[in-house]
């Protein structure tokens, strides 16, 4: 909680420091990277802000979400299957050698289904999600604000954030759970598939000996933390494109970088562990 | 000779567009000093200068896509240099824009992209809507292209998608970037036979 609160504060801080970094400007060179660093913040914090004003108010674009729904999940979805089907293989192969030497040959399946729900599966859902997608929005949002179709929108008194920003980040982070499930099935499967070339096992056994001791407290909590990747993702992406109007605007779009759902789940890990 | 004063001064107010000592500068230079203009109602004003003399910045700093670091800008008597959105959007909705390039949305069709005001601001059936849209769009020439996406049209003919779409809420007044004489020319004609 402490954690919490300490980075809520952090945040907010970085968004009242932007006011005054045009000030700052005038001083040395030397502050220029640190004003740029509490500026990026700052316009984050503010970008934040239009997003959620945004998504709860009224009219809703529900036709352009359900769009992007399909741009960013379905078309994810073979990419999404095969980086989990190779991580079940990969997993399965590497972890059976060393399960074997200390006679835990057994737990195999035990091991696979774990490492693929607890860990794995959200995090190479969200890697994959953060190459394809967030690139994909980032390229069209800066293609569009290159072309004045931004403007053409504000123009149309449409508000960009909710067509464009809201109804991204919303489909981000409904679909990242949905594709986890199929990381997670692939991986599984694949897993199953790996482990019966080298030693022949029935899918029926290999499923039984793997969920034996899954609980829902094992499986909820990973898929749904990548709603928070999702919202990441989406956030990123967008913003990279799409800086507060008030602020100077962005350069060229920048692909997302991928370790925001790395290092947002290293630091719930240290949230749980403190 | 006061009441006179007063009288050209409220109806200066209610002008489609009264810019006033505006000042607009990027970073460290400034692109606009002290402009003044004024559009009255049923006028056609021509902003003619070279490429890079910021005509494209004063007709966007007109609908409030870009703040002014000084001055006034009035539509219609309304102050919008420091609107904020929502009031801002009420004056966009009767504000035809059409961009250098058109501006087309790629990823609708040229139907959808001249209906994507009317949907979101008029209270329309699908048919109804449907049938402004074919209207607007014959007007410009391009009744037979809706359903083509502005990849498969040529700049030309986005411009004309462009133009009907700004037509569409062009109630106090439309601006236009860079319109080219041939297809307006062509426009008068059509409507005219």
């Amino acid at each position: 909680m402490t954690v919490h609160f300490a980075l809520f504060m952090f945040v907010f801080a970085m968004a009242y420091s932007t006011t005054s970094a045009h000030r700052a400007r005038d001083f040395s060179s030397t502050t220029g990277p640190v004003v740029k660093f509490f500026e990026w913040f700052g316009n984050l914090s503010m970008f934040c802000g239009r997003l959620v004003r945004a998504a709860f108010t009224p009219p809703y674009e529900v036709r352009e979400f359900v769009h992007q729904f399909d741009e960013l999940g379905s078309k994810s979805l073979p990419l999404v299957a095969l980086a989990g089907a190779a991580t079940g293989v990969v997993l399965t192969l590497s972890t059976r050698d060393s399960l074997i030497r200390f006679g835990a040959k057994s737990f195999l399946p035990a091991v696979v289904v774990f490492s693929i729900i607890k860990e794995s599966g959200p995090i190479i859902t969200a890697l994959v999600v953060s190459g394809r997608a967030a690139a994909g929005i980032g390229a069209e949002l800066g293609a569009m604000k290159v072309t004045e179709q931004i403007d053409a929108m504000d123009a149309s008194a449409v508000n960009p954030y909710k067509f464009l920003v809201a109804t991204r980040v919303l489909a981000c982070m409904l679909m990242l759970p949905l594709l986890t499930l199929v990381t997670d099935f692939f991986g599984i499967v694949m897993g199953w598939v790996a482990n019966t070339a080298a030693e022949p096992i029935s899918l029926r056994l290999f499923i039984h000996d793997g969920f034996k001791d899954v609980t829902f407290n094992d499986f909820l909590p990973p898929t749904l933390k990548t709603i928070v990747f999702g919202l990441l993702i989406g956030i990123i992406s967008c913003f990279q494109c799409m800086p507060p109007a008030v602020l100077k605007a962005s350069s060229a779009p920048q692909p997302v970088p991928w370790y925001w759902p790395l290092s947002s789940s290293f630091w719930r890990m240290c949230c749980l562990f403190t | 000779m006061p009441n006179e004063n007063a009288n050209t001064a409220s109806e200066k107010h209610t002008l489609p567009v009264l810019v006033q000592s505006l000042r607009k500068s990027f970073g460290e230079q400034t692109v606009l000093n002290d402009i003044n203009l004024d559009v009255a109602q049923g006028e056609t004003l021509s902003v003619l200068g070279r490429s890079g003399t910021v005509k494209s910045v004063l007709l966007k700093l007109t609908i409030g896509l870009h703040r002014p670091d000084s001055g006034s800008i009035r539509v219609h008597g309304e102050e919008i240099t420091n609107l904020p959105l929502k009031p801002l959007n009420e004056v966009r909705k009767k504000v035809g824009f059409l961009f250098q390039q058109a501006a087309l949305y790629d990823s609708l069709t040229v139907e959808e992209n001249v209906a994507f005001p009317l949907r979101r601001h008029c209270r329309m059936s699908d048919d109804q809507r449907s049938k402004r849209v074919r209207e607007l769009l014959a007007n410009v020439g391009m009744d037979q292209d809706a359903h083509k996406m502005p990849s498969e049209i040529s700049g030309g003919m986005q411009k004309r998608v462009g133009l009907a779409r700004a037509s569409l809420s062009s109630q106090t007044f439309c601006s236009l970037m860079n319109p080219r004489p041939a297809w307006i020319r062509s426009r008068r004609r059509r409507s005219t036979t």
